[in-house]
């Protein structure tokens, strides 16, 4: 009997493993992140797993502490010309074919690309109540860039904040972005986040 | 806070005193004999007080909604339009305004009304409004939910109703809580045509007696296929299709039905000045949605009624400048420049101007849009990235 079972056991485990929505992120100096850039990480971090979402989620991490819903790191690592910010899933609930997101190109000026977030995010989150302020210029790593403020209330009624910076580095768009509510999560790890950020450094082959 | 028809009477010349508390039918004419009396709550162990029960828990979800629209001028004006059709069931009915920029109105049977953002910025009068609230109305003057739900019953598909029921009780107060739900509730409690068609011909009654133009409804129905007729979603497209069954039909009924109805008032301006507190942000919320296609042929049914002022001009600039397609920075780029010769040009028109001049390597022009921006705008909060646009070429 556990001859048999035993094997069962291991490749369940093993589906289990490969399936769990998060994987872990420990807290390291300069964490690679997709071969792109490192960043440094200070305390441990759950990484939502791609495979486990069902869907090609393109060139998006998404990194969390109590979860998605009460605080989200958004990464996005070299968005191509002519793709989406996003891909996302679209939810089973749905039968409703939906307009295609619209894409990032190349020669966008930093107003454009917070326009485009800010549309995507409206889409991401269904709703209205989404305002973008303070589009300012900033660092990523040692390219120039922007940075902005984004406040949003999605349906579950919360308001949340957040910060992106990012740059155009090549033709492909590099966006790290923060949210959690704006009662707690999100100026609890801020500071944090805002550190995690500043140590970003692109590797030399990375484009 | 949310208007309430009820508690607010809305000052409502037409409201007699509050009905009893009656299930006795009454009929003026205009509806059925099996209509709702004002004043009437059904009895809370009856088949129609679940159904009430129901509703009044999702309208307490929805109270609380932060996309509810508080503006109270807003809330009279379209409260208004509801009393002087609805007459002596003004103080039985509950409006909310919802932040969904999606062509809907809808009335549930315990008198909730639901105003969707996406239909104000549609209409092009008061008539046109006082049609869709006109027809919403009928459904529930006729209680046709009611009868849907019985209908549904006697077919022993209680699974069916019994998921509404819970999808209900959700949380309603998104894009896409109410978006699921109504999908919900229109796939559940479809009317019938026959529904739809009683509902057409009591709501052009409606407005005939309430003084508006019947002519109008048509006429929303007809832009609505003329918009829906470019969406990029197939089913959308064609008008026969299962989501629209029959559109075309139903524009000739209301031409047919409006015929024998001569007068009544239209009042574009009164809708225009009424709303115009909330304008920009219909514009706004429609240009995110990022449906160019529907968006200019709105943008060109708004313009058949009304010259083009700077506010249509920039956000048809705005349409064609996010879309980026060939040709698009031509046509953006005249649309700004037309909208900055209007009077009272918004200062981002000058913005989006300097970007599509950005984009066309026409520096000369795009540093004197941007400096103009700044100058109209000085305490914008894009200011630093302006200004390095303008660094950058210098």
């Amino acid at each position: 009997m556990n001859r048999i079972l035993r094997p069962i056991t291991l490749l369940a485990l093993l589906a289990l493993v490969s399936c769990a929505p998060f994987m872990l992120v420990p807290a390291a100096q300069q964490q690679d992140v997709r071969g792109v850039f490192t960043i440094d990480v200070f305390r441990p971090w759950n990484r939502v797993n791609p495979q486990a979402a069902g869907a090609d989620q393109g060139p998006t991490e998404s990194w969390t502490i109590d979860g998605p819903g009460l605080d989200q790191l958004l990464m996005l690592v070299g968005v191509a010309n002519g793709d989406p910010l996003l891909k996302p899933v679209q939810p089973a609930t749905s039968s409703q074919p939906r307009e295609p997101l619209p894409p990032f190109r190349a020669g966008m000026a930093p107003n454009e690309v917070m326009e485009l977030y800010e549309a995507t995010l409206v889409r991401l989150f269904q709703t209205t109540l989404f305002e973008t302020r303070n589009l300012r210029p900033a660092k990523l790593g040692d390219d120039d860039g922007f940075r902005f403020d984004y406040a949003y209330t999605a349906k579950d009624n919360i308001d949340r904040h957040g910060l992106a910076v990012g740059a155009v580095r090549g033709d492909r768009l590099y966006v790290v972005a923060f949210h959690g509510p704006r009662v707690h999560h999100f100026p609890a790890f801020r500071d944090e986040v805002e550190r995690m950020i500043a140590s970003i450094r692109f590797k030399a082959a990375a484009k | 806070m949310t208007s309430l028809l009820g508690r607010r009477h809305f000052g409502c010349a037409f409201c007699a005193a509050a009905g009893a508390l009656t299930t006795s039918c009454v009929s003026d004419g205009t509806t059925s004999p099996g209509a709702l009396a004002p004043g009437y709550r059904p009895d809370a162990a009856s088949d129609e007080g679940g159904l009430w029960a129901t509703m009044d828990k999702a309208e307490s979800e929805l109270k609380r909604s932060r996309f509810v629209v508080r503006d109270a001028a807003i809330n009279r004006y379209v409260g208004d339009i509801a009393c002087r059709l609805g007459k002596d069931h003004c103080r039985d009915l509950r409006l909310y305004v919802i932040r969904t920029p999606v062509f809907n109105a809808t009335m549930a049977p315990n008198g909730m009304m639901q105003v969707w953002t996406g239909l104000l910025l549609r209409v092009q009068d008061e008539a046109q409004l006082a049609a869709v609230i006109g027809h919403e109305m009928a459904h529930y003057l006729e209680r046709h939910t009611l009868q849907r739900f019985r209908d549904i019953r006697a077919k022993a598909d209680l699974a069916t109703f019994l998921t509404m029921g819970l999808a209900l009780a959700g949380p309603i107060g998104s894009v896409a809580g109410l978006a699921a739900q109504m999908a919900l509730l229109a796939s559940v409690f479809a009317f019938s045509r026959e529904q739809e068609r009683d509902a057409d011909r009591i709501g052009s009654e409606l407005m005939a007696r309430a003084g508006f133009a019947p002519g109008r409804a048509a006429d929303v129905w007809e832009q609505l296929i003329a918009e829906l007729a470019v969406s990029t979603i197939p089913a959308e497209r064609d008008p026969f299709s299962a989501t629209h069954p029959d559109m075309s039909e139903r524009v000739q009924n209301l031409r047919a039905l409006a015929a024998d109805k001569p007068g009544g008032e239209a009042a574009p301006d009164r809708l225009r000045l009424a709303l115009a507190s909330l304008r920009t942000t219909l514009f706004q919320d429609e240009i995110r949605l990022r449906q160019p296609a529907r968006s200019l042929v709105v943008f060109d049914q708004l313009r058949r009624t009304i010259p083009e002022d700077a506010e249509l001009a920039f956000y048809t600039g705005e349409v064609h400048r996010l879309r980026d397609q060939e040709g698009d920075n031509r046509l953006a780029r005249e649309a700004y420049e037309r909208a900055v010769a209007l009077p009272k040009p918004p200062a981002e028109a000058y913005r989006s101007l300097g970007l599509v001049a950005r984009r066309d390597g026409d520096t000369p022009t795009a540093n004197f849009a941007f400096r103009r921006y700044l100058d109209l705008a000085p305490r914008a909060s894009d200011r630093q990235i302006i200004l390095s646009y303008i660094t950058q070429t210098s």
